[in-house]
């Protein structure tokens, strides 16, 4: 085969795929009609699943923050026993349906499932309530942030670590000082990766946290429930969500630019 | 090691799996039979699983049925996908492709009926024995969006009991005042609005604590005491429960046309009520 018949079939590979991905996209794009805009903007069913998205989107975010940078530095700096399943089990939401999402958190935090009575004694019942959804989103999304972290801690100068842990003292501050500074682009755009995710957060939702508009009907709820009630309202929540992500996205990529462009 | 040999596994691996799977579709069809596409309101699942097989035998097809909200099947017709029989839990989703001349023949018809009843989860935490314990401080409802024909029906009867024993002008006003503000109080106490009717007795019956009450079918509650499920069921007296009605009709996009009428005459013949009856719609 002659290279300008591989060039032409790499060609149309390629462009097949643009058209693939960008076309759903560009076609959501032109069921806008101008003159509803605002009168949707103003509709408190979009207003609320707005806020409520951003909101649980947010502390989803923090939550898996808190929790995943100590973990993935534990998981780049120890070698015990057993790492690697365990590394495995922490990835597993990523790849598990919505709906398998849904069920197991329904049976750990249900007022009968397995961490039920220590709620009940609290007085709180987790399904059907805001901390449903950041529960949910958390569990779903955090794993993004796990692994680019890890990627950030692996990739640092070994070298400049140690020889920093016998200059000073204080490992919290190497960890402050030298660390963190020398990770935080991989972290960021796994930050980034993960507030993304948990906006988009649907199946796991629906099933644990359910559907009820201000308190549990995030975005992609809201999109589903109002795609049949009212499909402009839909269509609008669904290119806000496409806007959101996008420069999500957008900002990802300059900080990867940053992090693997080229040296100056 | 040559790098070569893991991308060539990959690719052996990807393929291996999905002539498996073709192979394994194929094989659960294997003989060419024609496919009846049913498009059927989920409340009618146990109903329709009920006589598929004797109707493949008996009519030498596979009958496939699409299971959801009349309103999603609804929207799934309008932008073209394949179906022959439709069958809706509220007729005016048929209605509305009669009036855009949507139906083989400009026929439907309205084949039965369902009202609704209150489900209860397993041992009755909450103690509900009426519509009025549902409106108690406290207690966890779910029903289904207002979008679909259960959740509409079950909004027609919050606001019939507002009309009537809420209602301080009504003769039918329950003097003791439990019903009065009812619609307010009602949603006071949802927890979560369902797509369908399945899912509010998933719920409901997963009995993990989510919720202590739902609106649901009446043919719930007879598919209940068909399968003795643990969850329990109660009465909506007439005066406030809303009676639904459900619609069959072929799309004018069907491609099995023999097969989707007689399909259709079934549920409309004597044998097909009577299953009806037995699956608690008709009343």
């Amino acid at each position: 085969m002659s290279d300008k018949i591989v060039i032409i079939i790499l060609g149309l590979l390629v462009l097949t795929y643009f058209l693939f991905v960008t076309l759903p996209i560009i076609g959501i794009f032109l069921k806008i009609e101008p003159s509803q805009i605002n009168a949707q903007l103003h509709n408190s069913a979009i207003i609320d699943a707005i806020q409520l998205s951003l909101f649980t989107s947010g502390i989803a975010t923090l939550i898996a923050l808190v929790l995943t940078v100590p973990t993935a530095y534990f998981m780049t700096t120890r070698n015990f026993p057993g790492k690697s399943i365990l590394d495995t089990l922490m990835d597993l939401p990523i790849v598990l349906p919505p709906a398998v999402a849904g069920i197991v958190l329904l049976y750990a935090f249900a007022p009968k499932g397995l961490l039920g009575p220590i709620f009940n004694k609290l007085g709180l019942i987790i399904p059907g309530s805001t901390i449903a959804v950041i529960i949910a989103e958390t569990f779903v999304a955090s794993p993004f942030l796990l692994r680019s972290a890890k990627i950030g801690f692996e990739n640092m100068d070994k070298d400049v670590i140690n020889s920093a842990k016998m200059l000073s003292g204080s490992r919290l501050r190497v960890f402050f000082t030298i660390t963190l500074p020398l990770s935080i682009r991989a972290i960021i755009s796994g930050t980034m990766m993960t507030w993304a995710r948990a906006m988009g957060e649907f199946g796991a939702t629906l099933m644990f946290a359910g559907n009820l508009p201000g308190i549990t009907q995030t975005m992609p709820l809201a999109i589903y429930v109002l795609l049949y009630s009212n499909p402009f309202g839909g269509v609008m929540l669904a290119i806000i969500l496409i806007i959101i992500s996008f420069s999500i996205l957008i900002i990802v990529k300059l900080l990867e630019q940053k992090r693997f462009g080229p040296k100056k | 090691m040559n790098t070569k040999y893991p991308a060539i596994a990959l690719v052996v691996i990807i393929v291996v799996a999905g002539a498996v799977g073709y192979l394994a579709y194929n094989g659960t069809f294997s003989a060419k039979k024609p496919t009846l596409i049913v498009f059927a309101a989920s409340s009618l699942t146990n109903v329709i699983a009920n006589m598929t097989q004797a109707f493949e035998t008996a009519n030498n097809c596979v009958v496939k049925v699409n299971s959801a909200s009349s309103s999603t099947l609804y929207t799934q017709i309008t932008s073209g996908s394949p179906c022959d029989v439709f069958m809706a839990a509220n007729n005016k989703w048929v209605i509305d492709l009669y009036n855009s001349k949507s139906l083989y023949q400009q026929y439907y018809d309205n084949f039965t009926k369902n009202s609704l009843c209150i489900i209860v989860a397993a041992g009755n935490p909450k103690n509900i024995t009426s519509m009025a314990d549902l409106v108690k401080p406290g207690v966890r409802i779910i029903v289904a969006d207002p979008s679909v024909p259960v959740g509409e029906y079950a909004n027609d009867t919050v606001y019939n009991i507002a009309a009537t024993w809420g209602n301080p002008n009504s003769p039918l006003y329950v003097t003791s005042g439990a019903y009065l503000n009812y619609p307010a109080k009602f949603a006071a106490n949802v927890v979560s609005y369902e797509d369908t009717d399945e899912n509010i007795v998933g719920d409901v019956s997963l009995n993990v604590g989510t919720a202590d009450a739902g609106i649901v079918f009446y043919s719930d509650w007879a598919y209940g005491n068909l399968t003795h499920e643990q969850v329990q069921f109660l009465p909506i007296p007439a005066t406030v429960n809303t009676v639904g009605n459900y619609a069959i009709c072929i799309p004018s996009e069907v491609t099995q046309t023999a097969l989707a009428q007689t399909f259709e005459n079934y549920w409309l013949s004597a044998q097909g009520q009577a299953l009806l009856t037995e699956f608690g719609f008709g009343t």
